[in-house]
């Protein structure tokens, strides 16, 4: 039995104004799955993520990534395994250049000088951006910029990639391209997202997160078949997409 | 007011340079002590906003310029010591990053829009705020009087830096005073209703980011 | 990017590949400022100094071959400044003379920045003022400031493309409270993206100190120091002469 790549207990949490974001949430994901997390606004998604890596801390449960358990002597190891790529790359993106961004994360790892630009060039191969490294992020168009924040996290070697909203603002070929460099990508990934169709092309397994826990867990085709669920949560399929029409 | 190369003194701009060098040091401290590196990038980006806000501006007399945005926004809004390190980078970044010149006269012109307008708006305000009534309107007075006034100490000052302590000399004290005190205060006029609209807005959206909101009336529509 | 700043224009320039943008960023700040301080420390009327500080100027831009009308447009920016002191003769005694004297000295300490700025890219700019030892804190504020720059540039051409498609008509008092609204709001939105900014920082391994910027290292080669030399040479000659 292998050790899962995340599991998370139990979690609740609340904002320091009172919102209770997280109520008694619990996940079990496996080395290699990809699982969309749905749900409508305000569910907790953004805040699950948080959780994550160790940004936010629940007031009860936990999140254990690979067999290490989140907490603050943990921290830097956690934020190595875990990988967030938030949903503006513009915040995610404040160095003057491309190649300082990439490197920041191998940099505070402490990694040699020989290895950080070796992974910079790596992660910047991964998403194709290589001749952009020295420019600064506001010479690329926004997906661009999108494939360059997934290469600054990616350089860190992670095991566990979230995703907030990948698909967001990005133009239908930036899109297409980016979830082509997700596909390649052999990790363990969450994938936050409004984008119904994007979730079902890249993953397998599905859950669906409302009013801080979840609501419905199971393969893919399966939760986006039950109307009656999807309803249920806010969510509905976009007009015209049936899922036997798309060939994974 | 902003003061371009030559016009003050090499003794004018090495007192004023180590004047603000030094409030800056403190301010690098205070901020370190109370704020933490968290407020770093919040900083540069503020930073960045108040270089942008302050393209805004007019040619006001002999040899400067006036903004219509001061640092009286930025001190009442976040502070004395993070509004003077907002001021003083982006004044840094506008003479030699931007390439606009004045970098000899960095420490005056952080001396006054700095100093003068950020960390004197901020003590100002205070005081005033005691006297002024603790109500929506009140507040908003207290901004505009604020801005007004630090603006026109500042521009008496900058006045004094580019006569007594500089090129024009003490016998073009009178005219240049009287020019230049005399357009602030005109001016001041339009700087003190922006600020004001503009901190009446941050108060009504969000309130909470104020350094200053301990002093916002308990009801943020009461009038 | 709005028209306001010329950003564009900068970079594109500041890219280029001559014998003065190779130079050592270091050797340019402390030459250029340095220059500037001098220049400004030079008594009334020396005009055989302010030529010779000038022709080295404008011998940089030859050789880093800045476009003329670039140059110009960024000296522009002094213009509000110039006209203002054309107005000094009228007010202070031996006016005339320190009219000009205070033009040309303005002038030269814009020019000075523009090549700096012109020479050196951004990155190694702050690069170079970080192996002079600023502060950290500092190097760290201006950087993300440079780089937001053009953020919240885009933020504000979209908000005013917004307004317009609003039918906002530009009446003075509407227009200060527009603008009273839209610097709220972009101030409030430069907080909030701050705080997003930190987290994504801490998100990536941030624990502290100084983003370390990687940068090929600074060594200074022959041809720095000879840059060095022969510009501390000429400007204490045009300097001694003057007086």
């Amino acid at each position: 039995m292998t050790t899962p790549a995340l599991v998370c207990d139990e979690l609740f949490f609340a904002y320091p104004d009172g919102q209770r974001a997280l109520r008694g949430l619990s996940l079990v994901v496996q080395r290699g799955e990809r699982v969309a997390v749905l749900g409508p606004n305000g569910a907790g998604k953004s805040t699950l993520a948080l959780h994550l890596n160790g940004i936010l801390e629940p007031q009860h449960g936990s999140v254990t990534v690979s067999g290490l358990r989140v907490a603050e002597k943990n921290l830097r190891e956690i934020r190595r395994r875990v990988g967030v790529v938030f949903q503006d790359p513009d915040d995610m993106l404040f160095m003057p250049t491309v190649q300082q961004d990439v490197a920041f994360g191998p940099v505070n790892l402490g990694l040699p000088e020989a290895e950080v630009a070796e992974r910079v060039v790596r992660a910047l191969d991964m998403v194709g951006m290589r001749a952009y490294a020295n420019r600064p992020p506001h010479h690329l168009s926004f997906g661009q910029r999108k494939r360059v924040a997934a290469a600054a996290v990616l350089s860190m070697d992670p095991e566990i990639l979230v995703l907030d909203e990948p698909s967001s603002n990005l133009d239908p070929r930036s899109r297409r391209e980016f979830g082509e460099i997700l596909r390649g990508l052999d990790l363990t990934m969450l994938l936050i997202t409004h984008d119904i169709p994007y979730a079902f092309q890249l993953c397998d397994r599905a859950v669906i997160l409302d009013q801080g826990t979840l609501c419905a867990d199971g393969d893919i085709r399966d939760v986006l078949a039950d109307q009656a669920l999807l309803r249920a949560h806010a969510l509905e399929l976009p007009a015209g997409f049936t899922l036997a029409a798309l060939d994974r | 007011m902003h003061i371009p190369d030559g016009m003050i003194s090499g003794g004018t701009a090495v007192a004023s340079g180590a004047l603000s060098l030094s409030t800056i040091s403190a301010s690098l401290v205070q901020g370190a002590r109370r704020l933490k590196e968290r407020q770093i990038p919040m900083i540069g980006l503020v930073a960045a906003f108040f270089l942008i806000a302050q393209t805004i501006h007019i040619p006001l007399g002999p040899g400067v310029s006036a903004h219509l945005l001061g640092g009286a926004l930025v001190a009442i809004l976040l502070g004395p010591w993070v509004g003077c390190l907002v001021i003083a980078t982006a004044l840094l970044l506008d003479a030699g990053g931007l390439g606009h010149g004045g970098v000899t006269t960095l420490g005056a012109n952080i001396a006054l829009t700095g100093i003068i307008e950020g960390i004197g708006s901020y003590l100002l305000f205070r005081v005033l705020a005691t006297v002024l009534p603790r109500t929506r309107r009140g507040f908003l007075a207290t901004t505009a009087i604020t801005t007004w006034t630090t603006a026109l100490v500042a521009s008496a000052v900058g006045s004094a830096l580019i006569t007594y302590g500089g090129s024009l000399g003490a016998q073009g004290v009178l005219p240049v005073f009287a020019t230049v005190v005399g357009l602030q205060a005109v001016i001041g006029i339009a700087q003190a209703t922006i600020t004001t609209l503009a901190v009446g807005a941050v108060m009504a959206a969000r309130p909470d980011l104020m350094a200053t909101r301990d002093l916002l009336p308990a009801s943020a529509t009461a009038s | 990017m709005s028209g306001g700043h010329g950003h564009v224009g900068i970079e594109a320039v500041a890219a280029g590949d001559t014998l003065v943008h190779r130079l050592d960023p270091r050797v340019k700040i402390i030459g250029l400022v340095g220059l500037t301080i001098v220049a400004v420390t030079t008594p009334v009327g020396a005009w055989a100094a302010f030529a010779c500080y000038g022709l080295v100027l404008g011998a940089l831009s030859v050789v880093a071959r800045l476009p003329g009308a670039y140059v110009l447009r960024r000296l522009m920016i002094a213009i509000p400044f110039l006209l203002a002191v054309a107005l000094l003769p009228f007010v202070v005694p031996d006016g005339v003379r320190l009219a000009l004297t205070l033009a040309v000295k303005a002038t030269i300490g814009v020019l000075a920045m523009v090549v700096l700025s012109s020479t050196t890219p951004f990155p190694q700019l702050l690069h170079g003022f970080e192996r002079l030892k600023a502060p950290g804190m500092l190097v760290m504020i201006v950087a993300f400031m440079w780089r937001y720059l053009y953020v919240i540039g885009e933020e504000v051409a979209r908000m005013r493309v917004a307004r317009q498609a609003r039918g906002y008509q530009p009446r003075w008092i509407w227009q200060a409270n527009a603008l009273g609204q839209t610097i709220a709001a972009l101030f409030i939105r430069s907080l909030e993206r701050g705080e997003r900014v930190y987290l994504a920082m801490v998100s990536r391994g941030y624990r502290g100190g100084t983003a370390t910027a990687l940068m090929p290292p600074l060594v200074l080669r022959p041809v720095d120091v000879a840059f060095a030399a022969a510009l501390v040479g000429i400007v204490i000659v045009a300097r001694t002469v003057a007086v």
